[in-house]
């Protein structure tokens, strides 16, 4: 019997809402999605707002939600998602999270996904 | 308020901070309003001060590319060559839209870096360091010595380079070097009287 896909922890309708409210922060190291793709604020939420929870390792291309991991501190996890060709011909290698307190989604980090697996996926 | 990653306490900031930016290098993006963690020194903006961040290094990175030398930029028709595409599907490219290729403008046409392009053409993302050198090449080692000297005495006062004093100075003559330890306007005006 095949085993269940994993889900993302925060689920991406919950993630969509605060990004439509207006509630995300951005961490220092996404400023990345300026040097990678010439993105602003309102670019990353678009492309957030495209992001699907199916499973990448089921389909490279076409899935998004990768894994939930433990940030390094341990108290939080944050969902990381890989995303091929999801705006503007770009590829995207997001990390985000919800913070509880302040409920607000946090983009960890948006940058572009590496080259060389690109490669591989597109084999 | 605590941080969500550590626990840690969370302040408010508002200082400047310091960015490695593909095209200039090492910055000051001055006088941004931030959360900082004490613990972890994470740092955290709301949506207009992170567009604020990239206001001012967009800005930044388009003085240094207008003041590259013009003979090293080609039309949109030879670009689009270079990349073996049409000049329809250059003008119409996403990345080449926002930025991903150096461009100035010059009589209302826009101009590509030619080197720009062949890194556009190879990874997709045009954006490479603009040395000093690279501006100064022609000048010779010790007047390209004397330049950088000049420009980091400006980058502690201002934050980022302003290079677009630099063509007017390779002209100064060989006795007026003795001035460029000072900055700006008063530096040149020295040199030459």
């Amino acid at each position: 019997m095949k085993s269940k896909s994993p889900k993302p922890l925060y689920p991406l309708n919950s993630v969509k809402k605060l990004i439509r409210d207006n509630k995300v922060n951005f961490h220092w190291d996404a400023i990345h999605a300026f040097e990678d793709f010439g993105w602003k604020s309102d670019e990353i939420k678009r492309c957030l707002l495209k992001l699907n929870d199916k499973h990448h390792v089921d389909d490279p291309i076409k899935n998004h939600f990768y894994k939930t991991e433990l940030h390094r501190k341990e108290r939080v996890y944050i969902d990381v998602y890989k995303a091929v060709d999801i705006m503007e011909g770009n590829d995207v290698y997001t990390y985000l999270y919800i913070d509880q307190y302040f409920d607000r989604l946090v983009v960890y980090s948006f940058q572009e996904l590496d080259k060389n697996e690109m490669r591989t996926l597109q084999r | 308020m605590k941080c969500a990653l550590c626990n840690g306490r969370l302040i408010n900031k508002f200082e400047s901070i310091e960015f490695n930016s593909k095209s200039i290098g090492k910055m000051l993006v001055p006088e941004l309003k931030f959360t900082e963690c004490q613990d972890c020194k994470d740092k955290i903006f709301t949506p207009e001060e992170f567009d604020k961040a990239i206001d001012f290094i967009d800005k930044k990175e388009k003085e240094a590319i207008s003041n590259l030398p013009i003979k090293d930029f080609i039309t949109a028709n030879e670009a689009a060559e270079m990349l073996g595409i049409t000049k329809q599907a250059f003008s119409k490219n996403y990345k080449i839209k926002r930025g991903l290729i150096y461009s100035v403008k010059i009589g209302g046409k826009k101009y590509y870096h030619k080197k720009s392009v062949e890194l556009f053409k190879e990874k997709n993302n045009g954006k490479f360091l603009i040395s000093r050198q690279e501006l100064y090449i022609n000048y010779g080692e010790e007047i390209v010595r004397k330049v950088q000297k000049t420009i980091y005495t400006k980058t502690l006062i201002v934050g980022t380079p302003k290079t677009s004093d630099i063509s007017i100075e390779s002209n100064v003559p060989s006795s007026g070097w003795r001035f460029l330890h000072q900055t700006g306007k008063k530096g040149l005006k020295n040199a030459y009287h």
